[in-house]
């Protein structure tokens, strides 16, 4: 047998022993290039090629006691905790819109489960599919999901003038956006120019629903996403420099809703200037808030408020505020820590990532998540500045429910299997140069990437 | 010179660990290192090597990233982590206690002579 094969089939019982195949590539490619180094250090002292790799498997031990040692440490993650807080979720969400916020719409409950068990179908689908498929086809990703979008938004029913399934595509662009990131990271300014230009398209897409949330959510999580791959030195730019790159597709998503936006605002800061228009719902809102006990029901509404109870956004938008009125503060606060905790727990775990893909896929639904829980929270404490898109896993939407349990999977998949992910072409490595000097030789690569 | 393995398989984990306080290094490496500073008493096999580097990594001690500082080949460095860092302290202490202990037991209790 040759030197190399001795080699690999070294490597190849040492594997032979661990379960979780994921981590083969890894504990393999560790292992030869010890083999090598040892091998070639025989060699340098003297030794024939075929003496030297011997002594060299032999320093390294039973293939089989390295492997079983390997495959207790090598497994996969499960992330109970998460899983379990997610159930939570998904529990206080039904028990709210069920039994304590009854809007009294029309709401069919099969259609309701059926939808919830699709999407946990989806996020089971997520969680054993392997994400890392998404950073060897970035480019191909973000296109066929500006597609999906585009789809959407010319199929979709008009909603009170919007299209209305659109909007929940773009529950789904952040993570589109960090695929973009990770094809054109390590590529310097041209890179991180080409990403702010991309950074545009989701937000013209948006404002063809239209809609602000959908928008306003993106541009965050976009711009946050951006810092974090100028700050880790993804790109290889100057922080300073890069980050005010950075800003300029932000401020002109802002731009763009900057009319529509300033109407809320000033509605929001002054209610009772336009008590009929947008200051409506702060008012009405505000009202719930203010009748709202620390535990039980709150006391009666004015009739104009009372009628909010019973209207389609009863457990859509303003589930929380109605929440708040119908079982007090402290509903609120048991909701708000189960929310809290996964966010926490999330950001934790994203922060543990090596890859890059794996950072910026968790990320990304990290954000989202948050973005949409923030909109959320703060249209239900009485500043409606947009409406919001979801409460994710909790206020009513099918849809909205879907693509939340999908986004979750696949970040609980980066937490499962993140450890043995790689990044294609070696991660944030420099990019390699044709020409180099290693152990005393001039080495000059012909090889093409 | 070979040294009893009961008493090496306590300090590998802790030598491991002492390595990376200076600079990151990959598995090989580290052996040489180990060998060279300890005057060839410790031939630390790779098969052993390995299993110990994962599981430190695993909780939190060291993390691992992949670079060719000065080769063509991709080689997987270890680093402590500040984690690694207390626990290399927490070990420390341990071990010049026990080790002073055994000297002491050896030692016939000389240095309590004047007591």
């Amino acid at each position: 047998m040759q030197a190399t094969e001795r080699i690999q089939a070294y490597s190849k019982t040492v594997c032979d022993q661990v379960r979780w195949k994921k981590a083969h590539g890894m504990i393999a490619e560790e292992i030869e290039n010890h083999l090598v180094d040892q091998r070639d250090a025989y060699i340098a002292a003297g030794a024939p090629e075929d003496e030297a790799t011997g002594r060299a498997l032999a320093q390294m031990g039973d293939p089989v006691d390295i492997g079983a040692r390997l495959d207790r440490t090598h497994r996969p993650k499960p992330q109970w905790s998460m899983l379990f807080l997610t159930a939570a979720l998904l529990l206080a969400g039904l028990v709210i819109r069920l039994v304590i916020v009854r809007s009294g719409w029309d709401r069919e409950l099969p259609v309701q489960l059926l939808a919830m068990a699709a999407g946990l179908g989806l996020m089971a689908a997520a969680y054993f599919a392997d994400f890392t498929l998404i950073g060897r086809h970035p480019k191909t990703f973000f296109v066929l999901l500006m597609a999906a979008a585009l789809t959407a938004a010319l199929l979709s029913p008009l909603l009170n003038g919007r299209r209305y399934y659109a909007e929940f595509m773009t529950l789904l662009f952040p993570l589109g956006f960090s695929a973009v990131i990770y094809a054109l990271r390590n590529k310097g300014y041209r890179g991180l120019i080409a990403c702010c230009l991309a950074f545009l398209l989701p937000c013209l897409m948006a404002l063809q629903v239209p809609t602000v949330a959908g928008l306003l959510l993106f541009a965050f999580c976009g711009f946050a996403l951006l810092l974090l791959a100028i700050v880790k030195n993804w790109f290889g730019v100057s922080k300073l420099f890069g980050g005010l790159i950075a800003a300029v597709p932000f401020a002109a998503a802002l731009l763009l809703v900057s009319r529509m936006f300033g109407m809320r605002l000033t509605a929001v800061l002054d209610p009772f200037a336009d008590p009929n228009g947008y200051g409506y719902f702060a008012i009405a809102i505000r009202e719930m808030l203010a009748s709202a006990r620390l535990l039980g029901p709150g006391a009666p509404l004015p009739a104009d408020t009372a009628q909010l109870l019973r209207s389609p956004m009863t457990d859509t938008t303003q589930l929380l505020a109605n929440l708040i009125h119908s079982a007090g503060w402290l509903a609120f606060i048991a909701v708000m820590a189960v929310l809290l905790l996964f966010a926490v727990r999330g950001f934790m775990l994203c922060a543990r990532q090596k890859s890059v893909i794996g950072r910026l896929i968790a990320m990304s639904v990290m954000l989202t998540f948050s973005a949409q829980v923030f909109g959320y929270v703060l249209y239900n404490l009485g500043y409606p500045l947009m409406d919001p898109i979801s409460l994710p896993l909790i206020s009513y939407g099918n849809a909205a429910m879907m693509i939340n349990l999908f986004l979750i999977g696949l970040m609980l998949s980066v937490f499962r299997t993140g450890d043995v992910a790689r990044d294609k072409s070696g991660g944030v490595l420099k990019r390699q140069s044709p020409i180099a000097w290693a152990d005393g030789k001039l080495i000059i690569s012909f090889s093409r990437k | 010179m070979a040294v009893d393995k009961g008493l090496l398989s306590g300090g590998t984990t802790l030598m491991i660990l002492k390595l990376l306080e200076e600079r990151d290094m990959y598995g090989y490496q580290m052996i040489e290192e180990l060998a060279r500073k300890s005057e060839e008493v410790f031939n630390l096999k790779a098969g052993t090597l390995y299993p110990i580097l994962h599981g430190l990594e695993n909780e939190g001690m060291v993390s691992s990233y992949d670079d060719h500082a000065d080769s063509l080949r991709v080689r997987k460095y270890y680093h402590l982590t500040d984690k690694g860092r207390a626990q290399l302290k927490d070990r420390q202490t341990e071990w010049t206690r026990f080790s002073g202990a055994i000297n002491r037991v050896l030692g016939g209790g000389v240095s309590y002579a004047g007591n």
